[in-house]
């Protein structure tokens, strides 16, 4: 039998909108987005990268305790992201998309109290459909293919968005979802965040592919293969995925290429396994940058107002930063809440022992 | 106004204390909440620490160098209100709460507040490098065309800091015997399959060096000592760091109460040591505690190695190549495995009488060594 090879970077494109948005800040092609939305994914943009900031120097003053920042990837999660309507559809995060999160409707205090500790008040408020952020890589892949089936199954007419980042892409659990979701032709989008790194193994040592996205042929679903730190690029073909979901054409996968710019998180040192010449080239190619020229050159924004923006954006983060530090730190069994409706014996024995410790 | 210690943060979970790389405002000077205050060095991270609130940095308790345990006082700051400091709440009002990246010019629609709030510095993004200082004005030697100045990274300046303490204070003398490897070569071709297949190490000459060095200090314990102003303090613990180089800068993971383990436990524990220094995920406590080094530079080449001892040690064993040479055995010449081994010692603890009593001690150990000794 004669073996037909796939070409390594072949990907069933069915981006059908040629949108871009060039490192120069000129779009090309058909611009996808309204100014509104323009406007909104440049905010969260810019938040996200006031947000990295901030924490990261939380985190220095042990005020927060881990902290993985998103720069350099704000093109991609904020373009897919925006292609949901939050009352609609359902997304689920990884563990570095904080815009989305926040964008999906997750207030900002609760962000911050999860991040500092206060986790009385980190949940996810009623009615807001997010996931919350999944530290085990791609155990989030199975619940966003469960979700999307439960859609189908209710006859709800919803999409599911969920990220894993390349190095989730060779769990099991990235398989068994994407078959899954192939097979039974659910609303799911699957964003994968090709960052080229997972803490410190290159894409290089991740697959012997050269794309993500051929993944989709072996499950029957379209894969496509974005510049992602273009945010035009990104929107468009998130939009047309989550359409199709809607319109019950089944999951797509999208593969966002970008760039970690920053550490893993605050507990890594990447100097040790990369160049910084690397990082300074993906850092002449900011998404942030790109979408700042546009605005701009379009005149959605003057320069004062822009610079007003960004004044805004960094004393809300502070306020919210010092009224979560006045929040009461939980008690000691707050590690047994939220797991079980009845404690089994045992288990109910441990929060016992551990209230009668703290006290002490 | 009221004083503020600021303490060295805990900048990871297994992080249990960190050097003081650079201080980046000096005392007297008025310092922001979050401004970079001090460039920390763990053995995890490297960080820029930002001020924990607004005030004046009034006293360095720990300087560059200074190696401080998580939670330890390292600066004083004198904060104008003594309300909120816990909080920070106090101090909202001073703190620049953004700034505008350069070049950008509000016009008149940006509130008078909004301007105000921008000054005076243009925020960090927390990510970047810290600006390298630029050479000063008494560099060494004047630059010639094509120079490049490469400023030291925290680990080469750690390094630079240690082997200048050493140096200057540790007056070295050196050693040098010759060792016979025959028998180890001869156990190390016997063992190394069912070494690899049992305990999945691998057996190396550097494993039986240990074993060795530590039978040895057993019988020196002079040897295995700290030299400590007015006293030497002798240690029961034999402790064997191992030098591991890598492209930043040499670690020295250390094998503790090496004395009490075999031949084929410290393969298993030199596998584990570097390859988790070369994943460069060694933590604290992997790194602390040697009271003696072993070096192996023979492994690319070097036949000889003058190495300098690790400050708070007496000494530092090195194997130099293990290289056939005719010797004369019995009257006659013949091709042996040999190998140079080599002791800088610090001749303040012992004398050349110790020394050679502890090399030669190596050396018997390892020419004992046959095909037929147990190695586990
Ligand atoms: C199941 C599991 N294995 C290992 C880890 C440790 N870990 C945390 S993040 C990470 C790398 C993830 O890389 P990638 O999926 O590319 O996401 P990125 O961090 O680049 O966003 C690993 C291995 C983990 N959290 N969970
Ligand atoms: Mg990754």
């Amino acid at each position: 039998m004669t073996q037909q090879p796939i070409e390594a970077g072949a990907v069933d494109s069915t981006v059908t909108r040629d949108a871009r948005l060039g490192a120069d800040g000129v779009a090309s092609g058909d611009a996808p987005m309204s100014r509104e939305q323009v406007l909104e994914a440049y905010r969260l943009m810019l938040q996200s990268q006031a947000i990295d900031d901030l924490a990261i120097k939380l985190q220095r003053l042990k005020r927060v305790g881990l902290y993985a920042p998103v720069q350099g990837q704000e093109a991609a999660v904020v373009g897919s992201a925006l292609a949901l309507d939050p009352r609609r559809d359902w997304l689920v995060p990884a563990s570095r998309e904080q815009p989305a999160m926040i964008r999906h409707g997750l207030p900002l205090v609760n962000f911050f109290a999860g991040y500092m500790g206060r986790l009385d008040s980190a949940g996810i408020p009623e009615g807001v459909k997010l996931l919350p952020r999944q530290q085990a890589i791609a155990a989030q892949l199975p619940h966003a293919a469960g979700l999307a089936w439960a859609m189908k199954l209710r006859k709800e007419r919803a999409a599911v968005m969920v990220y894993c980042g390349d190095g989730a892409s060779s769990e099991g659990d990235f398989h068994e979802s994407l078959n899954l979701a192939g097979v039974m032709h659910v609303p799911l989008v699957v964003v994968v965040i090709n960052n080229q790194y997972a803490i410190s193994t290159p894409f290089h040592k991740q697959t012997a592919a050269q794309s993500l996205a051929s993944r989709a042929i072996g499950y029957g679903m379209p894969g496509i293969a974005v510049d992602g730190n273009d945010l035009f690029a990104v929107y468009a073909a998130s939009d047309d995925a989550v359409r199709r979901a809607l319109d019950g054409g089944g999951p797509t996968l999208i593969e966002c290429r970008t760039y970690r710019v920053g550490f893993h998180n605050t507990s890594d040192n990447p100097n040790d396994y990369r160049e910084q010449e690397e990082v300074s080239a993906a850092l002449a190619d900011d998404p942030t940058t790109r979408v700042e020229r546009y605005v701009l050159a379009q005149g959605l924004l003057s320069p004062g107002a822009m610079a007003q923006l960004k004044v805004e954006i960094r004393a809300e983060l502070d306020a919210v930063q010092r009224s979560v530090a006045d929040l009461p730190r939980p008690e000691a069994d707050f590690i047994f809440q939220n797991v079980y409706d009845v404690l089994p014996a045992r288990t109910e024995q441990q929060r016992a022992e551990t209230v009668k410790e703290d006290r002490r | 106004m009221s004083r503020y210690t600021v303490t060295m943060p805990q900048l990871g979970e297994s992080v249990t204390e960190g050097t003081i790389s650079r201080w980046l405002v000096s005392a007297g000077d008025r310092v922001a909440e979050f401004d970079a205050m001090v460039e920390i060095n763990t053995d995890k991270v490297d960080a820029e620490v930002p001020a924990p609130v607004t005030g004046v940095l009034t006293e360095i308790l720990a300087p560059e160098g200074a190696v401080v345990p998580v939670g330890a006082d390292i600066a004083v700051m004198e904060v104008e209100s003594s309300a909120g400091v816990e909080t920070g709440s106090a101090v909202a009002v001073e703190e620049p709460v953004a700034a505008m990246p350069q070049g950008d010019v509000p016009d008149q629609r940006a509130t008078p507040e909004a301007v105000a709030a921008t000054a005076p510095t243009p925020a960090s993004t927390g990510l970047e490098r810290p600006t390298p200082p630029a050479p000063t004005a008494s560099s060494p030697r004047p630059s010639l065309d094509g120079d490049e100045v490469v400023l030291l990274t925290p680990s080469r300046r750690l390094i630079a800091e240690r082997m200048a303490v050493s140096k200057a204070t540790i007056p070295h003398a050196w050693q040098v015997q010759e060792v016979d490897m025959s028998g180890v070569a001869a156990s190390l071709a016997a063992h190394r399959g069912s070494v690899r297949r049992q305990h999945g190490a691998s057996l190396s000459f550097l494993a039986y060096m240990v074993a060795a060095a530590a039978q040895a200090l057993r019988k020196s314990p002079e040897v295995n000592a700290t030299f400590a102003d007015d006293r030497i303090i002798v240690h029961r613990a034999i402790n064997i760091g191992i030098a591991v180089g890598l492209p930043e800068g040499v670690v020295v993971p250390v094998i503790k109460h090496a004395d009490q383990l075999s031949v084929a436990e410290l393969a298993v524990a030199l596998s584990d040591l570097t390859t988790r220094a070369r994943a460069r995920q060694l933590v604290a406590s992997d790194v602390s505690g040697g009271t003696f080094t072993v070096n192996n530079s023979g492994a690319l080449g070097t036949l000889l190695s003058y190495s300098v001892i690790a400050p708070g040690q007496s000494a530092v064993v090195t194997m130099g190549s293990v290289v056939d040479r005719p010797v004369a055995v019995d009257g006659k010449a013949e091709i042996r495995p040999m190998m140079y081994l080599s002791l800088s010692l610090d001749h303040r603890v012992m004398d050349g009488l110790q020394a050679s009593a502890f090399l030669g001690a190596c050396r018997e150990w390892l020419e004992g060594v046959t095909a037929m000794s147990p190695v586990s």
